[in-house]
């Protein structure tokens, strides 16, 4: 019989081999998926989120769990029902137009796959109109800016507005992140949500998608 | 006094990162890491020698006055707005140092090459020891600047840069128009981010008592800094 704290404990610890080993013997042995995605797989990212916001893990080891769950969701994906299997929504992420940073960005992308969510990455410098079309050709419920410069985070009102134009603006959630960013910032170019760091953003995220 | 500009291409191992000073820019007091990292960090400082092109550049400014309330230098080829935080700090500088250091253009692409293969942990690991080559650049820089400065009994104060210490990153503009930036291969987009993005510019006083400090943290008003972080303030 299976333990599944191993699984738990793998994703904590960023090891992908027995995450995936002792998700597939779980499986093997007919443990309902959905509960071992729900009490345990879900769970450990959420304790890797909550070291990571009290300073007791740092972004690698982050990566390291986000790797290790994205490991075992592809082994239970294919056995969740129909309505399980569906992603838990499609996010559009992406660093705004003038603005060349990737890493913060592709950190928080690979913990949104990590926590189930689809992402679609638009890379950087993306002008609004990327975003507007973006969102048409994905049918995104959710999208996700970075700006790391205070000289590029206005490109971020330019983008919603742009949005906005194009009547998109009720399908999409809009969230944002960055150095330079605040919740006053969110609030005042019209966002639904900020985060400071990839952790509270697969909150908000799953926040946004209710 | 010296008024031409000055080029460095400093060889790898005068710049070469350690796996602490690696990891004490992600956040981890050295020792308190998980074991993986500090392999991978070696690995990839070693990989990293092949894809620096490690330059710098730094020139020489006369300094006529310092005002803190303005928050400003003005020197003999017009004038440096960096904030009152940054010009208490150079005050009594009778000369300024203006410097613009970067890994190079080639680790900007190697770590695209290393984030196109999806690797993000990797990608993140060698842009963390890019940030390192570039301020390594910057201490081989101030070294320079501070053996000019004591051959008459002078001394310096610790360096500043744009987007630091509420000093406004579109100020970079005014140190860019006195250095000979292309020297180096760095160039400043019109959102004022310097690219290749391993690079950083600044300004270092220097004056008859003046002296480096440790970095003070609290000077800075950034929140989410992880050196910070590693350092408990």
């Amino acid at each position: 019989m299976t333990d599944l704290k191993n699984l738990f404990e793998a994703i904590v610890n960023g090891n992908l081999e027995l995450s995936v080993n002792t998700t597939r013997s779980a499986l093997s042995e007919g443990v309902d998926p959905q509960s071992i995605l729900r009490d345990y797989m879900i769970p450990a990212m959420d304790k890797i989120g909550e070291m990571f916001e009290k300073n007791e893990a740092f972004v690698p080891e982050l990566l390291m769990a986000a790797r290790a769950m994205k490991g075992s969701l592809e082994l239970i994906q294919p056995h969740l029902t129909a309505g399980e299997s569906e992603s838990k929504g499609k996010i559009l992420i992406g660093t705004v137009q003038g603005d060349l940073h990737d890493i913060g960005k592709n950190i928080v992308g690979s913990m949104l796959e990590g926590a189930g969510f689809k992402v679609i990455n638009l890379g950087n410098d993306v002008s609004p109109q990327k975003f507007v079309d973006a969102i048409k050709t994905y049918n995104a419920q959710v999208v996700a800016m970075s700006a790391l410069l205070t000289t590029t985070m206005t490109s971020m009102e330019t983008t919603i507005n742009a949005i906005r134009e194009a009547g998109l603006r009720n399908k999409v959630k809009i969230m944002i992140g960055g150095a330079p960013v605040s919740q006053q910032f969110s609030d005042k170019i019209g966002a639904d949500g900020y985060s400071d760091n990839a952790n509270g953003a697969v909150k908000l995220a799953r926040a946004l998608v209710g | 006094m010296k008024s031409e500009s000055f080029i460095i291409s400093p060889r790898f191992e005068a710049i070469k990162p350690t796996v602490d000073e690696v990891i004490t820019i992600m956040g981890y007091k050295p020792g308190t890491e998980p074991s993986f990292v500090p392999l991978l960090v070696d690995d990839l400082i070693n990989e990293a020698q092949f894809h620096s092109t490690a330059k710098g550049c730094y020139s020489f400014l006369k300094v006529d006055e310092i005002s803190i309330i303005h928050g400003s230098v003005l020197h003999e080829k017009g004038y440096i707005k960096c904030g009152p935080k940054i010009a208490r700090q150079l005050s009594g500088s009778d000369t300024v140092a203006l410097f613009l250091a970067t890994a190079g253009e080639s680790f900007d692409e190697w770590i695209k090459i290393k984030g196109s293969l999806k690797d993000i942990m990797t990608e993140y690991l060698c842009s963390s020891i890019g940030s390192v080559i570039a301020d390594k650049v910057a201490d081989v820089i101030q070294d320079e600047i501070k053996k000019f400065a004591q051959t008459d009994g002078r001394g310096i104060t610790n360096r500043y840069s744009p987007g630091y210490c509420n000093w406004d990153i579109r100020d970079q503009k005014a140190i860019f128009d006195l250095l000979p930036a292309g020297e180096t291969g760095v160039v400043l987009t019109p959102s004022f981010l310097m690219k290749p993005i391993k690079s950083v510019s600044g300004i270092i006083g220097i004056g008859l008592g003046l002296q480096q400090g440790e970095y003070m943290c609290d000077l800075c008003g950034m929140t989410d800094c992880l050196v910070k972080r590693a350092r408990g303030k």
